[in-house]
């Protein structure tokens, strides 16, 4: 095995909470955003029976327009919670670099 | 929190103090297995108390049916025994999901060094006849 060879096997990942923090909110918020407006867009009687439920854990979030909005900051924010977590817990436990 | 007890990890330099280039070694480095499913296991816990613990406070809303989740995570209840009986489910199921995710990754990734290698191995010994 070469000196290359062992450095490789040696490095691990470490993580970047602020970009974890960024992709999970932006994947969190832009998928509560884009389902709520395909289904404000496809409309009907009944708009969005199961998503507007939602709004037990979101308060202010409908699904209307503006609720999608109102939506996307709220799963933004947990995203990004989420994200930061994982990536904070994961770097503490790898340890220091 | 205290660093994870792994022989592997006790000797491990950080990034870029061997020879290879640090951008190389931060390219081909793997997940740690472990501290990934335990992140993402503590994030699903929460997650998973949390939205319990809301659901607890702000009361029952028609139609919300949380307590299906029992179905597939037994002792689960919307209570609070239940919310923290969630936690540990989530942080099974995260472990478990956050392990594997990481085991692909660096699977995929030994795989990309083997053909990376094995390509500039043949590269090199490609015009070997003509030396003959």
């Amino acid at each position: 095995m070469t000196e290359n060879d062992e450095s490789l096997n040696a490095a691990i990942l470490r993580l970047n909470g602020r970009a974890w923090g960024i992709a999970a909110g932006l994947f969190l918020g832009g998928g509560l955003f884009i389902a709520t407006n395909i289904l404000v867009l496809k409309g009907g009687p009944n708009v969005g029976k199961h998503l507007r439920l939602l709004a037990v854990f979101f308060p202010g979030y409908s699904v209307t327009f503006v609720g999608s909005i109102i939506g996307f900051v709220y799963a933004f924010v947990l995203g990004y919670a989420v994200g930061r977590l994982i990536g904070g817990v994961y770097n503490k436990l790898v340890g220091p670099a | 929190m205290t660093v994870l007890p792994d022989q592997t990890m006790a000797s491990r330099p950080s990034l870029g103090d061997g020879s290879l280039p640090p951008q190389l070694a931060l390219a081909f480095a793997p997940l740690h297995k472990r501290a990934f499913g335990t992140a993402l296991g503590l994030a699903c816990g929460l997650l998973f108390f949390g939205f319990t613990a809301m659901y607890l406070i702000r009361g029952p809303v028609e139609g919300t049916n949380l307590w299906l989740l029992g179905q597939y995570f037994k002792f689960y209840r919307v209570t609070w025994p239940g919310a923290f009986m969630g936690f540990v489910w989530g942080f099974v199921v995260g472990f478990v999901a956050g392990w594997f995710i990481a085991f692909c990754r660096n699977f995929m990734l030994a795989i990309s060094i083997f053909v990376i290698r094995a390509k500039a191995d043949l590269n090199q010994s490609h015009d070997f006849l003509d030396h003959i």
